[in-house]
C-alpha cells in the first residue's frame, strides 16, 4: 500500500517538476540567502501591513513562511505545515535540503505544491493565496495552496434563471469555477490554460477548450488578441469583451457571456473556447452565433415540442420588441389603411385629443420606460418597489387619463417591454434599435422601416465571430445545425453528428480542419 | 481600426443621419390621424350640373378614451360638390378642414342621376387614387346616394359597416350580385360587356317591405333585392327584379349557396338550402345562329317541409323537379331581361372568345343587338341529399 | 493559403436567391409606362419561350466556368486579348451597370412617388436609399448574398399569400386566348421583351468565380431561370385570371393584384407588397452597384483612388437616377424591347472570348508542348 502511495507521489513530483514555472529573464531570481530575499520581498510588498512573515528555525536552519493576511487558511497551515515541521525530530546537523526533502516527500500537503524561482513568482503566488516557504541556502521557494480567503458560495445564477436545470452558477474564485467545469466534463481532452492579464492587477484568466474539437486557428487568434491587451486592471469580463469582439460598435454581440457551468460545458464541447476570469462569475465564450441568444438550457430539459414552441416565441418576441413600436408609428402615421377598421377607430378615438403626434408619443413613453427601468435597477430594494408602483401609475393610468398619450400606446410599450425580457442577451441591442425604428418609422413610414431592416440584416450578415459568420447556420446554411436552431428536435435526432462550430464558416472543411483550396480565387478584380 | 477607415465610416454615418433628419422635415407627406377624416362610405350624386359627394366619416362620440359608442353616434355625414368627382374630393377639405382618408372606405353608392351619366365618370377617380381601397362594395340607389348614407343603422361601429355587411350577406346568399370597385372598373375598361350592380333602397317607414323584412328601427332601414344593369359603355339601362337578379347569379356562376322555397298550393311548402352550386355556360356556335346552354348542378338540403293538403306522392322527387323548374325560370327571366336591354351582362362574348376566336371577331361588334335572338337552353340538376334534423315532413 | 481567397465566396443557392430577388424587381416593375405589355395567353407563352431562349444563353457561362473558373469574364478577356480587351470589356460592363442602376433607381422612385408617397420628391426617396446602398456595398458580396438568402424565403411566403388570397377571385375565363393573327410574332416579341430585362444573365459572368464551386455556375443559372419562369407564370396567371387584360393596363399590374386581395385581418395587402418591392429594388441595386465597383477595380488598382472614384461616380449615378425618375419617357426609351444587349453581353461576347482563349491555348501548346491549359489558370493561383 505504501509502495503505491509512494509511486503516486513520485509521479506527482515528476509532473510538477516538468510543469514548474520558469523565471522570466527580467525577474529577480531567488538568491538562496534568506535575509537577502526577505529584503527584496519586503521592498516588493512595500512593507504592506497585510504581508505576513513568520520566521522560524528548524534545527538551526533559518526558514520563513510568507503569506497575505486573510487569504490563507491558518488551520490548514498549522495542521499540515507547521506542526509536522516543528514536531519532527530532524538529525542534529540537518541540512537545508534535508528539511526540504522531508517536507516534499514525507508530509501530506496541498496538491498544488509548486517550486518558484523568482521574487516575482513568489509575489504572484502569495497574491493568489499561497503560503510560500523560504529556506536558507535553498535557491527556490515552495508554494503551498492553502487558500482560505472569503468568497461567495456557489448559488443560483441571478442573470440566467431556469426552471429545470442545475442551480449552480459560477462564483468569483477562478479555481472553484474551473473545478465546476472539470466535474461536468470528465474527458482527457478538456484543457485549461491559465495566464494573467492586466499590467497592475495581474488577473488570472483561464482558457478552457476541448483539444480534439477546437480549431487551432481559433485558439491562435484568441491568444493573440488576449496577449495584445494592455489594460492596467481587468476586473470584470466586460473589460475583455471589446478586445475579443471584431467590431466594437456592433449592436449584436459576437462574444457570449454565461454564468452557468452547464451552459459553458455545452458550448465548449461544440468546439468553442471559454474564458474564465478571476473575480467575476461571468465567463466569456467565443465564437458566438446570433441564434445562440435564443437558446437556453431549459430548452434541453423540456420536451422537444415544448422547447420548439418556446424557441419560436423567443424569435417572435425579439422581432416584436424591436419592430412593434416602429411599425405602429409608421402604420398609424403613413399607412392607416393597413389597420383593421375597428383598431383604427380605437386608435383614432384615442389620438383625437392627445397633444403630440404618435411618433413623439412613442419616443417619450419609451424614454420614460427606460428611465424607470434603470432607476429600478439601481435603487435599493425597499425603494425599488415604490418606483415600480409610481411608474405603473404615472405611465399606465395618469398619462392616459390626462390625455397626454393614447391607451394603445401604453399597450404597445408594455408588450414591447415584456417581449424584450424574453431574450436577455439581446436586451442592449433591442433597447437601442427600438428607438431607431421609431425614428425611421416616424420620418419615412414602412419604407424607412424596411430600409433600416435591410441595412441591419446586411450588417448582421457581414459580421463574423472569429471567422464564423454569426448568421450561421441560417446563412451559410447547415442542415445538421438547423436541428437545434428555430426548433429543438428530439435528442434521438440531435445525437447524430452535427457540424462543429468551425464547419459553420461556410467553407468546406475536412475532418482535419484544413480548408478547401481547390478553387482559390486570386483575381484581384474579384475583391470589392 | 485605421483612422482613415474610421473617418470614412463617420462621414457615412453622419450623411445617413442628416438624410434621416432631412426626411423628418415633413416633405414626405404624412398627416396625423387626428387631422384625417376616416371615410367609410361615399355617395355619388349628380345634381345641378355637377357631382355631389356625400361622405360618411368616423366621428367618435367619446374621444380621448377607449370607448366608442353605438354606431349611429359615431358617424357624421359631409357633402361637397364640384364639376367633377376629383374637384368635389378636393372641395371636401374646405367643407370640414380635415384631409379625407379613403383608405378604409367600404361602400360606394351611386345615385341614379350619376349612374345615367356613366359609371366611369363617377368611379374613375377612385380607381386611380392609390389610397382608395379597390375592394369597396359598389351599390346603386334608385333615388340619391346621400339618402342611403343618411339611413340610420345601429349595427357595427358605423352605419357603413351595416351597409357593407348587408350587401355581402345578400351576395353570399344568392340574392344579388356582390360587386367590388375593381370589378366595375374592369368591366367598364373591357368595353364589351355590361355590369350588374346591387340596388340599395330604403325601407318605407310606415309599411312592411315586399321582401317581408319588418322595419325595426334599431337594426336596419335599407334592403337589397334587385340589381341595376349597365351597358358596356357604363350607362344605366334598367332594373332586374328579384327573380331576374337571382337568374343573373346563376348565369354568372356567382351563386355559392342560396335558399329556395317551393310552394305548391294546397299541397306543401318546402324550403331547400342549395350548396355546392356549379354552373357552366357553354356557347353552341352554329353557322347562322349562336345559342347557349346552361348547366346547373347543385346539392340541396331539405330544411323545411310543411304539408298543407294531402301528402304528395314521391314528395322528394316532386320537390326536386319543381326546384329545378324554378331555377330554370329564373335563368330564363334574366336571359330575357338582358336580351330586352340588349346588353351582354353574362360575359357571353368571353365564352365565345374562349371557344372560337375567329367567330368572336366576327360577332363582337353586333352581338349585343342580336342578343335577344340568342336562345338559352338549361339543364338543371338538384340533388337532395340532406334532410336536416327532421326527415319526415310536418303536416 | 491566401487568406483573402476564402473571403467573398458564396454558395450556389445563395447566388441563386440573390439573382432571383434582383430579377424580381424587373418582374414586379412591369408597367405600360415603361414599355409595351402583352396580355393573356400571349404573355404566358412568351414567358415560356423566353425561358427556353435564356437557357441557351447559359452555354458560354457553362464553358467558361468549367474551364476558367478562377477568373471573371473580364479577367478571361484580358488573357484572351490583352489589356485593351480587358479594359474594353470592363468599360462595357461598367456602362451597362450604370444604366441598370440608374434605370432601377428611377423606376423604384417612380413607383414610390406614384403609389406610396404620391407626388413626393424623388430626391427625398432616393437619398436614404442610395446611402444605404453605399453603406451595404462596402460589406461585400457575402454579406448581402446571405441577407438575400434569408429574405428569399420571406418573399416566397408573402408572394404565396398574395396568390392564395387572390385565388377565390380567379376565373380562367378572364385569360384571353391567342389572337387569330400575328400570334407567333406577339409571343416572340413578348419573349424578347422578357429577355431584354434580364440583366442578371450577364451578372453571372462576373460572379461565378465568387462561387465556392464555380463549375456549378451554369447549374445555378439554370435554376435561377427556372425559378423566375415558374414565379412569372404563376403570378401572371393569377393576375390575368383575377384582373384579365385590365390588370395589364394598370400602372403596376402586380401591385394592382395585391391591392384587390384581402386576407381576413390583413385587409390591404398592397402596402405589404410595397415592402417586397423595396426588398427587390434594394438587392438589385446593391448587386449592380457591387459589380460596378468591381469593374472599376480593373481600371484603378489603388484602393484609395478607387474609393474616391467610386464615390464620385456614385454621386453621378444618383443624379442620373433622379433625372430619369422625373422623365419616365427617357426610361421607356432606355428599356429596349429587343434582346440585343443581353444577347451580346451574355452570349456573343463570352463565346468570342472563350473561342479566343481556346485558340490561344492551342497556339501555346503547339509552340511549347510542356505548357498545358492549366498555365493560363494556374499562373494566378
Amino acid at each position: 500500500m505504501f509502495e503505491s502511495v509512494k509511486g503516486r507521489i513520485d509521479a506527482l513530483k515528476t509532473a510538477m517538476t516538468e510543469n514548474k514555472p520558469q523565471p522570466q529573464p527580467n525577474e529577480h531570481r531567488l538568491t538562496g540567502s534568506l535575509a537577502d530575499d526577505m529584503v527584496t520581498l519586503r521592498a516588493m510588498f512595500s512593507n504592506s501591513s497585510d504581508f505576513l512573515t513568520r520566521e522560524i528555525t528548524i534545527t538551526g536552519v533559518p526558514a520563513a513562511f510568507l503569506m497575505i493576511e486573510g487569504m490563507v487558511n491558518l488551520q490548514t497551515m498549522s495542521e499540515m505545515l507547521l506542526e509536522p515541521l516543528l514536531s519532527h525530530r530532524f538529525p542534529a546537523h540537518a541540512k537545508p535540503q534535508d528539511i526540504c526533502d522531508y517536507i516534499e516527500n514525507r508530509t501530506i500537503l496541498a496538491a498544488d505544491t509548486i517550486h518558484v524561482y523568482s521574487c516575482e513568482q513568489v509575489f504572484r503566488m502569495i497574491m493568489s493565496g499561497f503560503v510560500v516557504l523560504l529556506i536558507d541556502n535553498i535557491p527556490y521557494a515552495c508554494a503551498y495552496g492553502m487558500q482560505g480567503f472569503s468568497f461567495r458560495s456557489v448559488g443560483e445564477p441571478s442573470a440566467e434563471v431556469n426552471e429545470l436545470g442545475s442551480r449552480e452558477g459560477f462564483t468569483e474564485p477562478l479555481r472553484i469555477n474551473m473545478s465546476m467545469v472539470r466535474r461536468r466534463i470528465k474527458s482527457p481532452s478538456l484543457k485549461f490554460d491559465l495566464f494573467p492579464v492586466g499590467r497592475v492587477s495581474q488577473t488570472d484568466i483561464c482558457l478552457i477548450y476541448m483539444t480534439d474539437r477546437v480549431s487551432k486557428s481559433l485558439l491562435r487568434q484568441l491568444k493573440r488578441k488576449l496577449s495584445s491587451i494592455s489594460l492596467d486592471v481587468v476586473l470584470t469580463s466586460g473589460y475583455l469583451k471589446p478586445f475579443l469582439s471584431g467590431t466594437p460598435w456592433s449592436l449584436f454581440p459576437d462574444v457570449s457571456t454565461t454564468e452557468r457551468p452547464d451552459v459553458l460545458c455545452a458550448k465548449i464541447q461544440e468546439g468553442r473556447v471559454a474564458i474564465l476570469i478571476d473575480g467575476t462569475p461571468f465567463a466569456l465564450v467565443v465564437p458566438c452565433l446570433f441564434t445562440e441568444n435564443f437558446q437556453s438550457l431549459d430548452d434541453y430539459a423540456h420536451s422537444a415540442f415544448y422547447a420548439s414552441f418556446v424557441r419560436i416565441i423567443k424569435y417572435v418576441s425579439f422581432f416584436v420588441s424591436i419592430l412593434l413600436p416602429g411599425i405602429y408609428v409608421a402604420v398609424s402615421t403613413f399607412h392607416p389603411e393597413l389597420l383593421p377598421h375597428a383598431l383604427l377607430f380605437n386608435i383614432a378615438a384615442a389620438e383625437e385629443t392627445t397633444p403630440f403626434p404618435i411618433g413623439i408619443e412613442a419616443l417619450i413613453i419609451h424614454f420614460l420606460y427606460e428611465i424607470m427601468r434603470e432607476a429600478g435597477l439601481r435603487l435599493p430594494r425597499p425603494i425599488g418597489h415604490a418606483v415600480s408602483i409610481v411608474g405603473a401609475l404615472v405611465i399606465g393610468d395618469a398619462a392616459v387619463t390626462a390625455g397626454l398619450i393614447g391607451a394603445p400606446m401604453v399597450m404597445i410599450v408594455a408588450t414591447t417591454a415584456i417581449a424584450s425580457f424574453v431574450v436577455p442577451p439581446l436586451y442592449e441591442a433591442i433597447s437601442v434599435l427600438r428607438f431607431f425604428f421609431i425614428l425611421v418609422g416616424m420620418s419615412m413610414g414602412l419604407y424607412g422601416i424596411i430600409l433600416f431592416s435591410l441595412v441591419l440584416f446586411v450588417n448582421v450578415c457581414a459580421k463574423t465571430s472569429f471567422g464564423i459568420p454569426i448568421t450561421a447556420p441560417v446563412a451559410p446554411f447547415s442542415l445538421s445545425a438547423m436541428r437545434d436552431t428555430f426548433l429543438r428536435l428530439s435528442f434521438r435526432t440531435l445525437q447524430k453528428k452535427t457540424a462543429s462550430i468551425e464547419q459553420l464558416n461556410g467553407v468546406a472543411t475536412g475532418t482535419s480542419g484544413k480548408e478547401d483550396t481547390s478553387n482559390t480565387n486570386t483575381d484581384p478584380s474579384n475583391r470589392s | 481600426m485605421k483612422p482613415i477607415r474610421r473617418k470614412r465610416r463617420m462621414v457615412l454615418l453622419w450623411a445617413l443621419t442628416v438624410s434621416l433628419l432631412f426626411s423628418c422635415t415633413g416633405c414626405l407627406s404624412s398627416t396625423p390621424l387626428n387631422r384625417q377624416s376616416i371615410v367609410q362610405a361615399i355617395g355619388i350624386d349628380y345634381e345641378n350640373g355637377g357631382y355631389t359627394l356625400s361622405f360618411q366619416i368616423f366621428s367618435p362620440s367619446e374621444s380621448g378614451g377607449s370607448n366608442i359608442g353605438a354606431s349611429a353616434d359615431n358617424a357624421k355625414q359631409i357633402t361637397s360638390t364640384g364639376k367633377t368627382v376629383s374637384e368635389a374630393m378636393a372641395n371636401s377639405v374646405l367643407v370640414q378642414g380635415k384631409r379625407m382618408f379613403t383608405g378604409q372606405n367600404r361602400v360606394i353608392v351611386i345615385g341614379k342621376a350619376a349612374a345615367e351619366r356613366g359609371l366611369l365618370n363617377a368611379l374613375d377617380y377612385f380607381g386611380g387614387d392609390p389610397a382608395t381601397s379597390r375592394n369597396a362594395q359598389v351599390l346603386f340607389s334608385e333615388t340619391t346616394a346621400s339618402e342611403i348614407l343618411g339611413a340610420k343603422g345601429n349595427q357595427g361601429i358605423l352605419p357603413a359597416e351595416m351597409l357593407e355587411q348587408i350587401a355581402e350577406n345578400a351576395g353570399q346568399h344568392g340574392k344579388i350580385p356582390n360587386v367590388k370597385l375593381f370589378e366595375v372598373l374592369k368591366a367598364a375598361d373591357e368595353d364589351d360587356k355590361g355590369v350588374l350592380l346591387p340596388v340599395i333602397a330604403q325601407i318605407p317607414q310606415d309599411s312592411e317591405s315586399k321582401s317581408g323584412t319588418e322595419q325595426i328601427d334599431s337594426v336596419s332601414s335599407v334592403h337589397l333585392t334587385q340589381a341595376a344593369a349597365f351597358t358596356k359603355d357604363g350607362f344605366f339601362c334598367g332594373i332586374f327584379d328579384e327573380n331576374e337578379s337571382r337568374g343573373a347569379l346563376w348565369l354568372l356562376n356567382d351563386m355559392d349557396h342560396t335558399k329556395l322555397t317551393v310552394f305548391v298550393p294546397k299541397q306543401y311548402t318546402a324550403a331547400l338550402e342549395l350548396y355546392e352550386v356549379n354552373t357552366t355556360l357553354s356557347p353552341i356556335l352554329n353557322q347562322d345562329k349562336i345559342s347557349f346552354h346552361l348547366t346547373v348542378s347543385c346539392r340541396a338540403s331539405l330544411t323545411e317541409t310543411v304539408l298543407t293538403g294531402s301528402s304528395a306522392a314521391h314528395l322528394t322527387e316532386d320537390i326536386t323537379a319543381r326546384a329545378q323548374a324554378l331555377i330554370a325560370d329564373e335563368c330564363n327571366a334574366a336571359w330575357a331581361r338582358a336580351g330586352a336591354l340588349s346588353t351582354d351582362l353574362f360575359r357571353l362574348k368571353d365564352h365565345i372568345l374562349q371557344k372560337d376566336t375567329a367567330r368572336y371577331e366576327q360577332v363582337k361588334d353586333t352581338f349585343d343587338e342580336t342578343l335577344s335572338d340568342c336562345l338559352l337552353t338549361t339543364s338543371v340538376t338538384v340533388t337532395i341529399d340532406r334532410y336536416g334534423k327532421e326527415y319526415l315532413p310536418f303536416s | 493559403m491566401n487568406a483573402n481567397a476564402r473571403t467573398h465566396r458564396i454558395s450556389a443557392p445563395q447566388l441563386l436567391m440573390l439573382l432571383f430577388l434582383s430579377r424580381l424587381f424587373s418582374v414586379l416593375n412591369i408597367s405600360p409606362v415603361f414599355g409595351t405589355l402583352y396580355s393573356g395567353m400571349t404573355l404566358l407563352l412568351g414567358t415560356l419561350l423566353s425561358f427556353c431562349l435564356q437557357c441557351a444563353f447559359l452555354f458560354p457561362l457553362w464553358l467558361l466556368s468549367r474551364r476558367y473558373g478562377g477568373k471573371t469574364l473580364i479577367g478571361c478577356a484580358g488573357d484572351a486579348g490583352g489589356e485593351w480587351l480587358k479594359k474594353g470589356a470592363a468599360l462595357l460592363f461598367l456602362l451597362m451597370f450604370s444604366v441598370q442602376i440608374c434605370g432601377s433607381l428611377s423606376a423604384f422612385s417612380f413607383f414610390m412617388t406614384s403609389i406610396v408617397f404620391p407626388n413626393a420628391s424623388s430626391v427625398l426617396i432616393l437619398i436614404p436609399f442610395f446611402l444605404t446602398l453605399i453603406l451595404c456595398v462596402r460589406w461585400g458580396l457575402e454579406s448581402f448574398s446571405r441577407a438575400a438568402a434569408i429574405f428569399f424565403w420571406l418573399f416566397l411566403l408573402s408572394a404565396a399569400s398574395i396568390c392564395i388570397g387572390a385565388i377565390p377571385s380567379a376565373d380562367l375565363l378572364n385569360i384571353t386566348p391567342l389572337p387569330t393573327q400575328g400570334a407567333f410574332h406577339n409571343i416572340f416579341s413578348a419573349a424578347l421583351g422578357e429577355i431584354s430585362k434580364n440583366g442578371e444573365l450577364y451578372c453571372l459572368l462576373l460572379l461565378y468565380p465568387s462561387l465556392r464551386t464555380p463549375k456549378k455556375a451554369a447549374h445555378s443559372g439554370f435554376w435561377f431561370l427556372l425559378l423566375t419562369c415558374v414565379f412569372m407564370l404563376v403570378t401572371q396567371t393569377v393576375i390575368l385570371s383575377v384582373l384579365s387584360d385590365f390588370g395589364m393596363e394598370q400602372t403596376y399590374p402586380y401591385y394592382a393584384l395585391a391591392s384587390v386581395v384581402d386576407l381576413s385581418v390583413l385587409q390591404r395587402l398592397d402596402s405589404f407588397h410595397m415592402s417586397l418591392w423595396i426588398v427587390c429594388a434594394f438587392f438589385r441595386s446593391l448587386l449592380y452597384l457591387f459589380l460596378f465597383k468591381k469593374c472599376l477595380g480593373t481600371f484603378v488598382i489603388k484602393k484609395k483612388t478607387r474609393a474616391v472614384l467610386f464615390y464620385s461616380l456614385a454621386v453621378f449615378l444618383f443624379f442620373g437616377s433622379v433625372f430619369l425618375a422625373d422623365h419616365p419617357q427617357a426610361v421607356r426609351a432606355l428599356n429596349t424591347s429587343t434582346a440585343i444587349v443581353p444577347a451580346l453581353l451574355a452570349f456573343v461576347f463570352p463565346l468570342v472570348i472563350f473561342i479566343l482563349l481556346k485558340r490561344k491555348e492551342k497556339r501555346n501548346e503547339t509552340n511549347s508542348p510542356q505548357k498545358t491549359h492549366g498555365a493560363l489558370m494556374g499562373a494566378d493561383r
